[in-house]
């Protein structure tokens, strides 16, 4: 599948949300309540992302919350030349930084107890590619499972994650690219 | 298990692996109310002193209209010459327009504190971008921090700033290559926004040495640079770039175009594009599929690399841009760049069909379907919906082309999660609902197609070549 479209926006999108998250950003540095839509289209994202680092609903909670008062007492620092999501995602990757939880490790399988899998057979195979993947994120560098995070849990473009990690676009796709191809080696190498 | 299959898993492995639950709705409701109705603080946004520049893409865009034109007013020949001092490939830094806009550091900038040696050795401002290269020598191997995630999490992460001087501060927007040079210093090179001509000098500002351990290495380190326009001196190496003669692009072109080649030392870097091979779609900007072979005339492999420095930001054509790198010049001529299969997104269409389940659908009914819907250029089919006990299982597959990835949706009822299964001949969209499953007559949206269209297409060059 097509791993960086998946869910939320596509692409095209995600560029004219860009265009127009600047639009909103204007009425919303007068007046708080035009923060309503930003807020609105960034929160489950934002907590998305965060409970990726955190692991736990309570402190996912805490830190979005966090996260988005940062975020609008501080929206005179948002200039355009970026992205606004870019600039929202890394207030939550700073405030994530400064807030080392558990690794993410662990999460999967207390979600995977639950109801989403109802066939105990898909169940299983999925718990195990979920152990094998555990494994093989256990052996990445603490930054190349950030670009994870960024890509999968918060659905950013390359523009995006390379705004937040303060890096190039260029940079990103490259990355991406020899992380996704460095984990199929390794993920077809244990299937065989 | 087929190499494709293994991606497909692994990359919807990781997708379901990253899905956290849904926050609650009372959780959003509440920190919507105490963010939005503290009090307000009317404020002004500062302008800073960056220019507005263009990207990349536009600039190279721009230029081949330019040229194109100018073909047909002056002829080739003088066009050739003029463009050959257009355009020129700075290793490390990127392609530069034209060397007259291009100003460099007046003079390397030093300072030696507790025996480390913090350099700042060149810079160049173009009117895309900043780049400036700072070198580290004398560091303890005490001070540095290991590579393990618990050492990391302890080391510094802090990018140097630059301090404008009317106290603006310049975040870096990304690293370019490292590494040892020559003295064996560390070398990096980092990246900023272009700088107003207007300003002639700043401060180099590094709150902490990347990759130490707090207190171990000396730290707040500030460096006054300077800037001078004119030739760039022989610390910096430049290339040049040849324009490769080709058609206007159009929707009739060859859906691979190489577009530059820059001769380096010890090879060559080819610069291109692949259209979007039907009206209103795109090349989807993904990395599986864009990886191209690269083999000379007798048919050998031939080893490259993605120079970062030379990626482009995407345009509105829809086109994907790329660069590769061969080490290599005494080889069998030509090479030829082969891509075997692309992605196709159909983002600017989307379809729809009317599923009918009525109240209260049992748990396992299945409605056959058999409805072929077309999303601009890509055409898809329904195969049949079950219902499940917390949403809906949708089997889709291609219809001319293998199916990659679409988003599935029923109007108005946003799932809390949702999976993809790809089959031998489809792929399963599963929705799931933690609250109320919908029912009755749904409209069921399908946006974001992307389709496996398959080539091959390829392209080939050889030194000398006047035309492709």
């Amino acid at each position: 599948m097509e791993f960086f479209l998946q869910w939320s926006k596509t692409s095209t999108d995600l560029e004219e949300t860009d265009a127009e998250d600047d639009v909103l950003v204007r009425p919303a540095i007068k007046n708080r309540a035009a923060f309503a839509p930003l807020y609105k289209r960034y929160v489950v994202r934002v907590y998305r992302y965060v409970y990726s680092r955190v692991g736990n609903v309570a402190e996912a909670e805490d830190l979005t919350a966090q996260v988005f008062e940062d975020a609008i007492n501080s929206l005179t620092k948002y200039r355009s030349q970026g992205t606004f999501a870019g600039w929202l995602f890394t207030i939550a990757y700073r405030r994530c930084a400064d807030y080392h939880r558990r690794p993410k490790t662990g999460i999967i399988s207390e979600k995977l107890s639950g109801e989403f899998f109802s066939d105990p057979l898909e169940q299983v195979i999925h718990q195990e590619n979920f152990r094998r993947l555990d494994k093989l994120l256990s052996e990445l560098k603490e930054e190349e499972r950030e670009l994870l995070r960024l890509h999968f849990a918060s659905r950013l473009t390359y523009r995006q994650i390379a705004q937040v990690l303060r890096r190039s676009e260029g940079a990103i796709k490259v990355a991406m690219s020899r992380l996704i191809q460095k984990l199929k080696s390794r993920w077809e190498a244990e299937n065989e | 298990m087929s190499e494709k299959k293994h991606e497909h898993s692994l990359v919807s492995t990781l997708d379901q692996y990253f899905t956290a639950p849904m926050p609650g709705d009372h959780f959003i409701a509440a920190l919507e109310q105490r963010i939005l109705s503290s009090e307000e603080n009317p404020v002004k946004i500062r302008r800073g002193k960056i220019w507005n520049i263009p990207q990349p893409a536009f600039l190279l865009f721009t230029a081949s209209v330019v040229l194109i034109v100018a073909f047909l007013v002056i002829g080739p020949t003088k066009v050739r010459a003029a463009i050959e001092n257009w355009l020129r490939y700075i290793p490390g830094f990127g392609l530069v327009d034209q060397e007259s806009a291009i100003r460099t550091l007046a003079e390397p900038v030093s300072q030696t504190r507790d025996g480390v040696t913090l350099t700042i050795k060149q810079a160049v401002l173009s009117t895309s971008r900043t780049g400036l290269v700072y070198t580290l020598k004398g560091l303890s191997p005490q001070a540095v921090a290991g590579e393990s995630i618990e050492a990391q999490k302890k080391a510094c992460h802090a990018a140097p700033i630059l301090v404008l001087p009317d106290g603006d501060q310049l975040h870096s927007i990304g690293n370019g290559s490292n590494g040892y040079d020559a003295e064996d210093a560390y070398q990096v090179m980092v990246f900023y926004l272009p700088l107003s001509g207007e300003i002639e000098q700043a401060t180099f500002v590094l709150p902490c040495i990347p990759g130490t351990i707090p207190g171990r290495a000396p730290e707040n380190w500030e460096l006054p640079v300077r800037f001078v326009s004119g030739p760039i001196d022989g610390t910096v190496t430049q290339l040049k770039v040849e324009q490769v003669p080709t058609n206007t692009p159009s929707q009739d072109s060859p859906p691979v175009i190489l577009d530059q080649v820059i001769e380096t030392n010890d090879g060559f870097i080819f610069l291109g594009r692949f259209q979007p091979l039907f009206p209103n779609s795109r090349v989807a900007e993904a990395s599986q599929g864009y990886v191209p072979s690269i083999r000379d005339a007798a048919g050998k492999a031939v080893s490259y690399r993605i120079p970062d420095d030379l990626l482009t930001d995407q345009d509105n054509s829809g086109s994907f841009f790329w660069a590769y790198e061969i080490q290599a010049k005494d080889i069998a001529w030509p090479v030829t760049i082969q891509f075997e299969t692309v992605g196709i997104a159909c983002f600017d269409d989307q379809a729809a069909f009317t599923l009918k389940a009525g109240a209260n659908p049992g748990e396992g009914q299945v409605w056959d379907i058999g409805q072929e819907l077309t999303a601009g250029a890509c055409s898809i089919k329904v195969i049949s919906v079950k219902r499940n006990h917390d949403g809906y299982s949708f089997l889709i597959t291609g219809l001319k082309h293998p199916l990659r990835h679409l988003n599935l949706e029923i109007a108005g009822f946003p799932a809390s999660r949702y999976s993809i299964r790809d089959y031998p001949s489809y792929t399963e969209f599963r929705l799931v609902y933690d609250h109320e499953v919908p029912e009755n007559e749904m409209n069921i949206v399908v946006s974001g197609v992307i389709i496996d269209v398959s080539g091959p297409w390829e392209i080939s060059w050889q030194p000398g070549d006047k035309t492709r």
